[in-house]
């Protein structure tokens, strides 16, 4: 269990500030992928390296959403990072990683309608009373935008984390069926979504046939 | 082949159009319908940028696509016809000649006078008024930005007053 | 751009980190854009402050534009890829520096929006960010240690990320108007295509991984096998529908526990 306290929760806050400017506001360097985002969650929680077995199965997932932007996406950044926190605090058993996935996907849908909500909102910042920006105060409004999407992010992943901690280990007890087979589950999920990505990505089957035997092979040789 | 997406659209060629709707309906070819786009070399130049070599691009002003539309059903290529404004919408649609085509409505921005319909969808209170036209000339009209959205029909989106 | 400084052009690019800055339902990143130009305009007016003379052809010398005017003309609506939009803030700063009319600019921005959005979301978003993320997912699978996987994925995906913002500025303010026929010239297509197909071979290799981590069983293969169909026949809509496989099975397994018949 991830220990709240003040240390943590404000390197938390910190962190999915950051993320969630990256996805829109500053600079797209792509920390806000669930892959990076859960480790770093999971960096924060002292075990980076369970928060990066999440992000594997959260990027996968994220694959599939299409790359255009409708008007509403999930928001990958600041609910990787909640997860990552909670998943890394957490029991690292196939129940517990199943009830954090589907959780951070119900983050990601509320991350995004923060976005939205967001994006309304700044519609007012750079335009009070419909007065467009001027050389005067173009720049101090564009900045106050930013320093709202990084609070948005912090609040969120404080709110994510808390809600996990608080919902996933009162389920979890009862799970019913055995880790096996629960792991199972996880893996067909990644796997699905994987092999459903080939699509957007043009079709290239003789590739992704040619990856699968060059792994085949791979495998075969490290026995 | 009747035309695979019919969309206004003031952006005209961009993502939403080749990535999201051109790979989902597998185009073979989009026109621009634009009277000022089709007589400037660098403007469309500027917009074949975005569209991969294996789809190609027609121009036409709105003249002469009134004659290329019958053309272009008549076509088994697979085609998207994009229009800038309501307005083209309209002058097209003159004399029937969108009866029972699908008119896609993709995005049109805000501007002073426009009120917002939809995130991407912001109308004057003119451009409804034609839009209205349109349908009364037989053609079916509905919202939608992306092939994985929710359409929202001309009658949910201008409820009659 | 070959008419400003150096410092005025650094200025420029690090500000279209923050090109998306406030991101809006009504003007989308116009006030971004005028935000990243900025340095540029102010530039080109001090000069034509400090030289007093209106030059014909010179930075706004025909019009005697202030530069509260310029901003003006920027601040409204504009929508681009945020990594192709240096392109567009080139081109317009070389223009601008010409004495280019402003309503061939605004025609310009207008023809540009689409096509560098359409540019990048076909060369980053759906190639080469899928396809960084599955090598961090298949060196992650294969053992490596996170931050590697996770350092792996930052360093290949900025490379292009970093290129594009500044050769795209770069070639910008070197052809403005012209940029349509010298952009066609630039790799992008090909490196899409190619990203795509390594990214293609890397799901198939990362699906080999993912099953060879899960405890040898018999069943396993016949899992992979029903998966990959799943995922082959589901395509685009892959994530929405099993996202509510997902609630199902969820909320399977919690009535078998809930009814007394857990593991």
């Amino acid at each position: 269990m991830i220990h709240f306290n003040t240390h943590v929760l404000l390197v938390l806050a910190l962190v999915g500030g950051l993320v969630a400017v990256d996805g829109t506001s500053f600079g797209q360097f792509m920390i806000s992928r669930p892959f990076v985002a859960a480790t770093l969650g999971g960096w924060v929680a002292g075990m980076p390296q369970q928060g990066a077995i999440l992000g594997v199965a959260l990027e996968c997932f994220h694959l599939g959403v299409l790359p255009v932007g409708a008007s509403k996406q999930p928001e990958s950044g600041p609910a990787a990072v909640a997860a990552g926190a909670f998943f890394a605090g957490a029991e690292p058993t196939a129940s517990i990683l199943i009830l954090t996935i589907l959780g951070t996907l119900l983050l990601e849908h509320l991350g995004g309608w923060t976005v939205h909500l967001e994006r309304l909102i700044n519609v007012w910042i750079i335009a009070p009373n419909g007065a467009l920006p001027t050389v005067a105060n173009l720049e101090r409004r564009h900045l106050t935008a930013i320093g709202l999407d990084f609070l948005r992010g912090a609040v969120l992943v404080m709110i994510g984390s808390l809600l996990l901690s608080l919902v996933v280990p009162v389920l979890d007890p009862y799970w019913g069926l055995s880790e096996s087979l629960t792991n199972w589950m996880v893996v067909t999920f990644i796997i699905a979504m994987l092999a459903g990505s080939l699509r957007m990505l043009g079709s290239k089957y003789w590739f992704a046939a040619l990856g699968a035997g060059i792994g085949l092979v791979g495998l075969w040789m490290t026995r | 082949m009747p035309i695979a997406l019919f969309r206004v659209d003031e952006r005209l060629i961009h993502g939403q159009v080749v990535v999201g709707w051109g790979k989902h309906l597998g185009v073979d070819r989009i026109a621009v319908i634009d009277d000022e786009v089709v007589a400037s070399p660098w403007e469309r130049d500027l917009y074949c940028l975005g569209v991969p070599s294996e789809v190609g691009v027609v121009f036409a002003s709105v003249q002469d696509a009134r004659h290329e539309l019958a053309v272009w059903r008549a076509d088994p290529r697979r085609i998207i016809v994009l229009v800038r404004d309501v307005e083209t919408l309209a002058r097209l649609a003159q004399h029937q000649l969108l009866d029972h085509e699908e008119i896609n409505l993709g995005g049109i921005h805000f501007a002073p006078g426009r009120e917002r319909l939809l995130p991407y969808l912001f109308l004057s209170p003119e451009e409804c008024e034609r839009l209205r036209e349109v349908a009364r000339s037989g053609a079916v009209i509905t919202a939608r930005d992306l092939p994985g959205t929710r359409p929202v029909t001309l009658d949910d989106l201008l409820p009659e007053e | 751009m070959t008419r400003y400084p150096a410092s005025v052009r650094a200025r420029v690019l690090l500000r279209s980190f923050l090109i998306q800055g406030s991101w809006n339902y009504e003007t989308l990143i116009g006030p971004g854009f005028a935000f990243t130009l900025l340095p540029a305009l102010r530039y080109l007016h001090k000069q034509r402050g400090e030289s007093g003379v209106p030059q014909a052809g010179g930075p706004d010398g025909a019009t005697g534009e202030t530069l509260e005017q310029a901003v003006a003309r920027h601040v409204e609506l504009f929508n681009s890829h945020p990594y192709f939009a240096t392109v567009a803030v080139g081109a317009v700063a070389k223009m601008e520096a010409d004495g280019t009319p402003p309503a061939i600019i605004e025609r310009f921005k207008l023809a540009l929006r689409g096509s560098l959005g359409s540019l990048g979301d076909r060369l980053v978003w759906s190639a080469w960010r899928p396809m960084t993320a599955i090598i961090g997912v298949v060196l992650f699978l294969a053992g490596a240690p996170w931050w590697a996987a996770v350092a792996s994925f930052l360093i290949v995906y900025n490379s292009l990320h970093f290129a594009v913002r500044y050769l795209g500025l770069r070639m910008g303010a070197r052809s403005g108007l012209d940029l349509g026929g010298v952009l066609r010239e630039a790799p992008i297509q090909p490196v899409a295509e190619r990203a795509s197909q390594i990214a293609c071979a890397l799901i198939g290799l990362a699906v080999v991984l993912a099953v060879s981590v899960t405890e040898n069983n018999p069943g396993r293969l016949a899992m992979a096998v029903v998966a990959v169909a799943l995922g082959l026949a589901l395509g685009s809509r892959t994530r929405k529908i099993l996202t509510g496989l997902l609630w199902a099975a969820v909320a399977f397994a919690l009535l078998l526990g809930l009814l007394g018949y857990g593991a």
